[in-house]
């Protein structure tokens, strides 16, 4: 569902809603959209197309058209009928038809920029511009309450009485104040739309900064008589011919009074006004307030530029204003107008009866023209500046013959329209120059009607908020008359915000904060006017404190403690050594190598064997005295070369004993020495018995793979080690033919220095023997380990023998004395050596210790 | 002499050298030292690239494949790519392939060695813990039940106490340094006397091996020395 935001107050409302369901404010425009771009969007950096006022005239609203077309008629007729010389008709006529005329390529501003010169002539008159008599009366009355800078007013006066030519009043005056009187008469009221687009303007002047002035008050309101003419009829203007009226000499009689009265008080006050800014702001230039933007200021120029000669239809508020700033000077007549006694007598009487110290002295510009000192006394812009400058009087003087002067600026009206009043116009100057609006000087051919519609909606949606109270009268106003669109400027469509015209589906910002002061007050969603960077705020404070628990701050400190103790040196102490100990191991080793060499040097066996037979040998020899003839003995040679002298002494009589019951071995390794090994100890232990390799013994030599390869061994050991050491067949020698598994074997006989090929043999061939016993030699290193296989119950290990010693023991049971017996005084006394040896290691050390404990007891002094 | 051929002569011969060059140890570390240990290792590695030659490669990898029939060729496929990506181990860029390989061995060798851990080593060493309490048994295999009741304790002791030193854990309280239970800090220090014991004996178990191997080489060189006359 499509749906309409609300520019004002952001809220959505439904397509065919015309005023926001929330706010109230107007969501459409006014009947009869602006054809914009043939109603493109607009988008950001589009550059506004190029528009020209001739095609703006048709756009014109309804009420303005007729009120021009009624006019135009009026003029003409009025023209026709009196059929007169009087110039100034045809300058009005004239005005009329180039009013018609669209203008091809400098309209609006411009165009009254370049005929600013000639509207500084004050040559018309009230009864001209159909203004009653009571015109100047209520005049009086407002002067009566102007400020002491009405002392400009003054001078003009005075200046004008001087210059009048004659006190008569002409024929044509008469019968233009004449025919204004019927025009007056006849005038409709004019609409108070038009008001109402003031009062826009004048508000929107005041959101662009000057929001100083004061509402007006009744009492100073301008009166009725001024809103007349103000509303439509043509400015008064002051002839230069026929005699002042009676009202006039009377105004002018108390006007002295009352300026004569003022000056006094301005030269009294004068220190205090020199330096006292303007009542309002709307007193001061234009080019002053620097919150007006640059457009605005130089458009403001021209307007200032322009005289003050022809009266302009004041809202109430600016004839407040206008009241209370310092009047203008009225539009000074040239010193040629002057020397030529072209002006009407009565402003010449008005110039004589002015007082002399005000009086210009001759042929010379007054004061306030010359400079900006004079401008001081009669601050240049008053309400009005804001009037629409009057139409220019091209044609002649009633006397058929223009004047030199006129003549001159005529044709220096371009150069001088611009030159010092108006800047080198900027792109968006010339946008606006050739988009012929103006929001402050309407064009010149509407100076005739109220500009109706003039004000661009985006600034009526500005003010929008503070005219909530004005909308039901607007709303009123929008239902009796239909006000035509107008046609927006390219420089302003360019400024317009785009959200607010575009048919596309609104991307709507998040940040609708409404902007409170300033000229954009009432939008949303526009930019910030200070960046985020400078909106300060103070940052959290974070607390540095670890949030953890008592026990993890004491392991932060342990770990603390532990880091920085590596990287301090520590005082070694250092050791008394009695000796090196190079000479220590060497000493040790030499006696050693003494006690163990003499018995083997000199042969000696007086260190008798043990005596009793362990439970262990006994059961050992029970085991193999019980094997059958002929029985097959596996016989595993698991050991290293460098235990081959232990274990082959502690082996051999176990082995001779098996030889000796006839039983056949068939040798096996998992080391790559066992092989060899095998063979070698059965050379040299059991050389005596002739065995004979495939006869006697088989050797199935090595076993590849560990613990699994004696696991498969253990399940089929045909399969596992097919071959013998010499590449033949393993299994049809005669050790091996009855044998298919290795529970067929009559004992297992392992011979290990190794505690884990041990713990292997137990593991993984143990448990797959049933009947079979399994028997273990072992080193004496590698007791402490195995024997627990033999102590337990029940036992994993059948029989046990250790050492040089086992050996020993099994040699006394077979009587056989072999390695064992050799062996064994010096592995008696080496033993005892190494006994005494520690005894005396461990003497010394602990009488050092005692020694150095006693020198570090205190109170105990050094020897 | 006559009957010692002249290959076990200067077999005889290089053992005597290199055991003198060994034990010039003694006195510091020399070359002559390092070129025996070098030497050893040397001969070790070429005997065992040798024995597993002509124990393993030869006679079951590549006999089959040469000599064997269908179903021996086919069965030494598996083992000849396992090999062959074993070998790629050689380079770390190709050592990815012999993942699967090493894989293999580590998986069967892990569970052989676990299952017979469990099998042959615990249970049965649990069970034995148990029995040695079992008087019966003890008077049945005519022991005396009073001291094998004694050795069961003081092995129970010895294992509890020992297993108790290993027993690192501690409790903490009120954000203090944990400290070991008092009960447990005393058996503790027993079980330590144990393991003292422990070592103890397998240091003289280790000195008793050694012992033996110099005998046995100091037996070596007397022998070679009556061999040359030296000794009588």
């Amino acid at each position: 569902m499509e749906e309409i935001r609300c520019t004002l107050c952001g809220e959505n409302n439904p397509v065919d809603a015309e005023f926001c369901q929330f706010c109230h404010a107007r969501l459409s425009r006014l009947k009869g959209s602006i054809d914009i771009q043939d109603s493109q969007p607009i988008h950001p950096g589009t550059r506004p197309r190029r528009r020209e006022t001739g095609e703006l005239e048709s756009q014109l609203p309804a009420w303005l058209q007729r009120i021009r077309q009624k006019k135009e008629e009026d003029e003409l007729a009025a023209a026709e009928a009196d059929d007169s010389d009087d110039w100034l008709s045809r300058i009005k006529k004239q005005a009329v038809t180039e009013d018609k005329t669209p203008k091809p390529s400098k309209p609006g501003v411009l165009a009254d920029a370049q005929a600013e010169p000639l509207e500084e002539i004050p040559v018309s008159s009230p009864e001209e511009s159909g203004e009653p008599a009571s015109w100047l009366d209520k005049i009086r009355d407002s002067v009566k309450q102007e400020e002491p800078s009405q002392l400009a007013v003054g001078k003009e006066l005075a200046a004008a009485k001087e210059d009048k030519p004659s006190q008569e009043r002409p024929d044509w005056l008469e019968k233009v104040r004449a025919r204004q009187k019927e025009d007056f008469k006849k005038e409709p009221e004019p609409p108070p739309v038009p008001q109402d687009d003031f009062i826009d303007r004048v508000r929107t002047i005041r959101d662009f900064g000057i929001d100083d002035v004061p509402p007006t008050p009744p009492e100073q309101q301008v009166p009725p008589s001024i809103d007349e003419p103000l509303s439509g009829k043509k400015p008064a203007e002051i002839t230069t011919d026929g005699p002042l009226p009676d009202w006039l000499d009377d105004s002018q009689e108390f006007r002295r009074d009352q300026i004569q009265s003022q000056i006094d008080q301005i030269e009294r006050d004068e220190p205090t006004i020199e330096t006292k800014p303007p009542a309002t702001p709307l007193a001061q230039p234009i080019d002053q307030q620097t919150d007006l933007p640059d457009w605005l200021k130089a458009e403001d120029l021209p307007v200032r530029k322009a005289g003050p000669d022809t009266e302009q239809p004041l809202p109430d508020w600016l004839s407040q204003g206008a009241q209370e700033a310092p009047t203008p000077p009225q539009a000074a007549p040239d010193p040629q107008i002057r020397d030529s006694g072209e002006f009407p007598d009565w402003l010449s009487e008005e110039k004589e009866d002015v007082p002399q110290q005000i009086e210009p002295e001759e042929g010379v510009l007054p004061d306030w023209l010359a400079d900006e000192e004079g401008a001081m006394e009669a601050p240049p812009f008053t309400a009005a500046d804001f009037e629409e400058p009057g139409p220019v009087p091209p044609a002649p003087p009633p006397g058929g013959t223009v004047p030199d002067w006129l003549s001159e600026l005529q044709e220096k009206s371009p150069e001088i329209s611009f030159m010092g009043s108006v800047p080198d116009p900027t792109p968006s100057d010339e946008i606006a120059f050739e988009s012929g609006e103006d929001l402050l000087s309407p064009p010149q051919k509407d100076i005739q009607e109220p500009v109706p519609a003039e004000l661009p909606d985006w600034l009526s949606e500005m003010k929008a908020k503070d005219d909530m109270l004005d909308i039901g009268a607007m709303r009123e106003v929008d239902d009796d008359i239909e006000i035509e669109p107008a046609e927006l400027p390219s420089w302003l469509q360019a400024m317009r915000p785009v959200a607010s015209i575009t048919p596309e589906p609104q991307i709507f910002v998040d940040d609708q904060t409404e902007e409170s002061v300033g000229p954009l007050a009432g939008l949303r969603g526009i930019l910030p006017a200070e960046p985020e960077i400078a909106q300060f705020e103070k940052p959290p404070i974070y607390s540095l404190r670890l949030n953890i628990t008592h026990s993890q701050q004491k392991n932060a400190e342990l770990l603390k403690e532990l880091l920085e103790s590596e990287g301090e040196e520590r005082d070694i102490s250092k050791r008394t050594k009695a000796l090196p100990q190079r000479l220590l191991r060497l000493i040790t080793s030499i006696v050693l190598l003494l006690i163990v060499s003499v018995p083997i040097l000199f042969g000696t066996e007086r260190v008798a064997l043990p005596g009793a037979l362990s439970a262990d040998i006994l059961g050992l020899s029970e085991i193999v005295s019980s094997l059958p003839e002929t029985a097959s003995v596996l016989l595993a040679i698991e050991y290293e070369p460098a235990f081959s002298g232990e274990l082959d002494a502690a082996a051999a009589p176990i082995v001779d004993h098996i030889i000796l019951r006839g039983a056949q071995l068939t040798l096996i390794s998992t080391s790559p020495t066992g092989p060899a090994l095998g063979e070698r100890f059965l050379s040299n232990t059991q050389g005596s018995h002739e065995f004979q390799h495939g006869e006697h013994y088989v050797n199935l030599g090595y076993l590849a793979g560990g613990t699994v390869a004696l696991r498969n061994f253990a399940l089929n050991p045909k399969q596992t080690s097919p071959w013998t050491i010499s590449d033949e067949e393993a299994w049809d020698m005669p050790p091996l033919v009855n044998i298919n598994s290795l529970n067929d074997f009559d004992l297992v006989l392992t011979i290990t220095d190794d505690p884990d090929t041990g713990r292997a043999w137990i593991e993984q061939v143990q448990p797959v023997l049933e009947e079979t016993p399994f028997i273990m030699v072992i080193s004496a290193q590698a007791e402490p380990l195995i024997r627990p296989y033999y102590e337990t119950t029940p036992q994993q290990i059948n029989g046990l023998l250790t050492g040089l010693s086992g050996g020993a023991e099994y040699e006394q049971v077979t009587g056989r004395n072999q390695f064992a017996r050799a062996y064994w005084d010096s592995f008696t006394i080496g033993l005892s050596a190494a006994v005494v040896l520690i005894l005396l290691g461990g003497l010394i050390n602990g009488v050092s210790a005692l020694l150095s404990l006693r020198r570090r007891a205190p109170g105990i002094k050094n020897p | 002499m006559a009957n010692v051929t002249t290959i076990d002569l200067i077999g005889t011969l290089l053992g005597f050298l290199f055991t003198i060059l060994v034990f010039s140890y003694l006195f510091s570390d020399n070359p002559l030292f390092r070129l025996t240990l070098h030497l050893f290792i040397g001969v070790a590695a070429g005997y065992a690239a040798a024995v597993a030659w002509h124990s393993v490669i030869k006679p079951k990898l590549i006999g089959p494949l040469i000599a064997g029939t269908t179903q021996e060729r086919l069965l030494t496929i598996l083992p000849l790519l396992l090999c062959a990506l074993m070998l790629m181990k050689i380079s770390p860029k190709t050592a990815r392939f012999g993942n699967p390989a090493m894989a293999y061995l580590v998986g069967i060798g892990a569970a052989a060695a676990i299952g017979g851990a469990v099998f042959g080593t615990i249970f049965p060493q649990v069970g034995g813990a148990i029995n040695a309490f079992d008087i019966d048994a003890a008077r049945q295999a005519g022991l005396d039940p009073i001291r094998r009741l004694t050795d069961a304790f003081v092995m129970l002791l010895g294992t509890v106490t020992t297993l108790l030193y290993f027993h690192f854990g501690t409790l903490t309280r009120g954000g203090q340094r944990g400290q070991r239970n008092l009960v447990i800090n005393i058996l503790s220090i027993v079980g330590q006397v144990f393991v003292a014991i422990t070592f103890g004996a397998m240091f003289a178990g280790v000195y008793t091996a050694a012992i033996t191997a110099l005998i046995e080489r100091l037996y070596f060189l007397r022998n070679l020395l009556e061999l040359f006359g030296i000794l009588s």
